[in-house]
């Protein structure tokens, strides 16, 4: 592979969005202005291909977050030692300018589940987490970034608050926060809990990336309102207003739109991330405002 | 009584798949309610993305079967054969298999060698990438020593040989125009990606035979030696073009002392 010259690998305080096939000729035709691409790290890690040669080309204009699902951090079995180095493969290859995985489990020995499990929050499951990110941080050599999940279910063992067990993770491990606003109001509706009263509880000073993406409204059989965590559509309104006010209280953050399924075409895309940065701006107007009033 | 982690996440998984299920003790909706709706939207997510996965990897397959059909063969593979790694490119290398020993399918034996070249030409997609020098090899080396030369095949080169049709059957369900499709026969597919594009060359057997051979690090001339043998009428200088041409082969592996000399320019 002939040595690219790169941008820079720092992921500015802007908006990205996820990275899709669909859209790898478009973005290297127009370049868009974002902030950032997000990838998924197990779309990387093959030997070579087409998935390679089109991630050189847009990480040699954009910098790049990379974005575990497969580590299963929450679990309670050994991380698997052989995708943690191919993960670090993948990272070494990209430089991401951020790392991330998730408050959750998708292993369980033998088998792998592809989706993101919860798990009760505990003092045995909070040294668990913490051991496996400390595993996760000393491999890749840097910081990651902990995202909170959306759940559908609330387990009678918990002893910890979500936010509480988050907190405790950071002051063990001196991992970031990925704040996932999406799965904020996801997991507070179908609880039938307040999403304020969370983001106000949870340790923003720590948060590195926000993610925005959309959701599916159901029920569950006692006609409780069960929204799923589906990324097949846009932003819901107010996850928007949640967004809003988050950033107008810990200022801007590397953002991302999430679209992962029904993958839409560019242009619509596009205007989720418009909408954020305009967020984003907003709250930096806002900033400098204040600045002069003072 | 206190469940300790390790006990609630081994009946959650335990649950997560298999046809008849329960809702773990100690998982609850809102309310405290116990919710069978709930907890089957972990049992969906993980049925559907795993069958969309092999969807993605077997989409020939999967138009042959129809969506629904491919649907309740999916579950019933990811219960004999969940992935073990998060890759999920690499779920189903044991699907061809499968599909042949399958019982509701032995009225169409074919599905597993179509099968089986759709898994060919997922690892060739992500194979690893190298760039052809082959041609550029040979003609560094002495015309009286080029039968003693070994190559190296493309790390994505692989042949399919199937007693079915089944290039002509992949093309047609991957929606890819061509040649019309044959109803019988064998049928010999050489599948390579010497640059950013899978191909596949349906091969007559006398190729196939000739590049297994080269791939496996006969020599020039033992392979060609070889295939001669097993076929009347084979074209020793027609095949070689043809391997050099599509890019089956990568590079002179190894070669008498003279050329390594000739070569390296010394």
């Amino acid at each position: 592979m002939v040595d690219q010259q790169r941008v820079n690998a720092a992921v500015p305080h802007a908006v990205g969005v996820s990275l899709k096939a669909d859209h790898y000729r478009h973005i290297l035709d127009v370049k868009p202005s974002l902030g950032f691409f997000e990838v998924h790290a197990e779309n990387y890690m093959g030997a070579g291909g087409p998935p390679h040669a089109y991630l050189e080309a847009i990480r040699a204009h954009y910098p790049l977050s990379l974005h575990g699902v497969g580590l299963s951090i929450g679990g309670p079995v050994p991380l698997n030692t052989k995708h943690l180095a191919r993960l670090k493969q993948v990272h070494d290859r990209y430089e991401p300018g951020l790392f991330s995985e998730h408050l959750a489990w998708s292993t369980h020995q033998p088998a792998y589940y592809n989706d993101l499990l919860p798990l009760p929050y505990t003092e045995s499951t909070l040294d668990q987490v913490a051991a496996h990110i400390d595993q996760v941080q000393q491999m890749l050599g840097r910081q990651m970034l902990l995202e909170n999940p959306s759940t559908y279910v609330i387990f009678e063992d918990s002893t910890l608050e979500e936010t509480e067990f988050l907190h405790r993770v950071v002051d063990r491990t001196g991992c970031g926060l990925l704040l996932d606003v999406n799965n904020v109001f996801v997991s507070a509706t179908n609880s039938g809990r307040s999403a304020d009263e969370y983001l106000a509880a949870f340790p923003v000073d720590h948060v590195g990336e926000i993610h925005l993406g959309g959701h599916a409204p159901d029920e569950d059989e006692h006609g409780h309102t069960l929204l799923i965590d589906a990324h097949d559509r846009a932003v819901a309104d107010p996850v928007w207003l949640l967004f809003q006010g988050l950033v107008e209280r810990i200022g801007a953050k590397p953002t991302l739109v999430e679209w992962d399924a029904d993958v839409p075409a560019w242009p619509v895309l596009h205007e989720q991330a418009v909408r954020a940065q305009q967020i984003l701006d907003n709250s930096a107007g806002q900033e400098v405002l204040h600045a002069k009033v003072r | 009584m206190q469940r300790s982690a390790e006990q609630v996440l081994r009946d959650f998984s335990a649950n997560l798949t298999a046809q008849k299920f329960e809702v773990p003790a100690g998982v609850m909706g809102r309310n405290g309610a116990v919710s069978t709706r709930r907890f089957e939207v972990y049992r969906n997510n993980v049925l559907s993305s795993l069958c969309d996965a092999l969807a993605a990897n077997f989409p020939a397959i999967q138009q042959l079967l129809g969506a629904a059909y491919f649907r309740a063969l999916g579950v019933e593979y990811v219960r004999h054969a969940p992935p073990t790694q998060p890759v999920l490119s690499e779920y189903g290398s044991d699907f061809p298999a499968f599909l042949r020993a399958f019982p509701p399918l032995q009225a169409y034996p074919y599905l597993g060698d179509v099968a089986a070249l759709e898994w060919a030409w997922l690892r060739a997609y992500h194979g690893a990438d190298q760039v052809c020098t082959a041609l550029e090899d040979l003609r560094v080396v002495e015309p009286e020593v080029i039968p003693l030369v070994r190559f190296q095949a493309h790390p994505t080169a692989q042949i399919i040989s199937s007693g079915y049709p089944v290039h002509d059957i992949f093309r047609k369900n991957r929606n890819i125009e061509g040649e019309g499709s044959r109803e019988s026969g064998p049928q010999h597919v050489l599948v390579v990606r010497p640059q950013l594009h899978v191909t596949t060359h349906d091969i007559p057997q006398d190729k196939a035979f000739f590049f297994n051979c080269l791939a496996s690090g006969a020599a020039l001339g033992e392979a060609a030696e070889a295939s001669l043998s097993q076929f009347k009428g084979f074209d020793l200088e027609q095949a070689l073009a043809f391997l050099l041409q599509v890019g089956a082969l990568a590079r002179v592996a190894s070669c008498p002392i003279e050329f390594n000399q000739r070569a390296t320019g010394r």
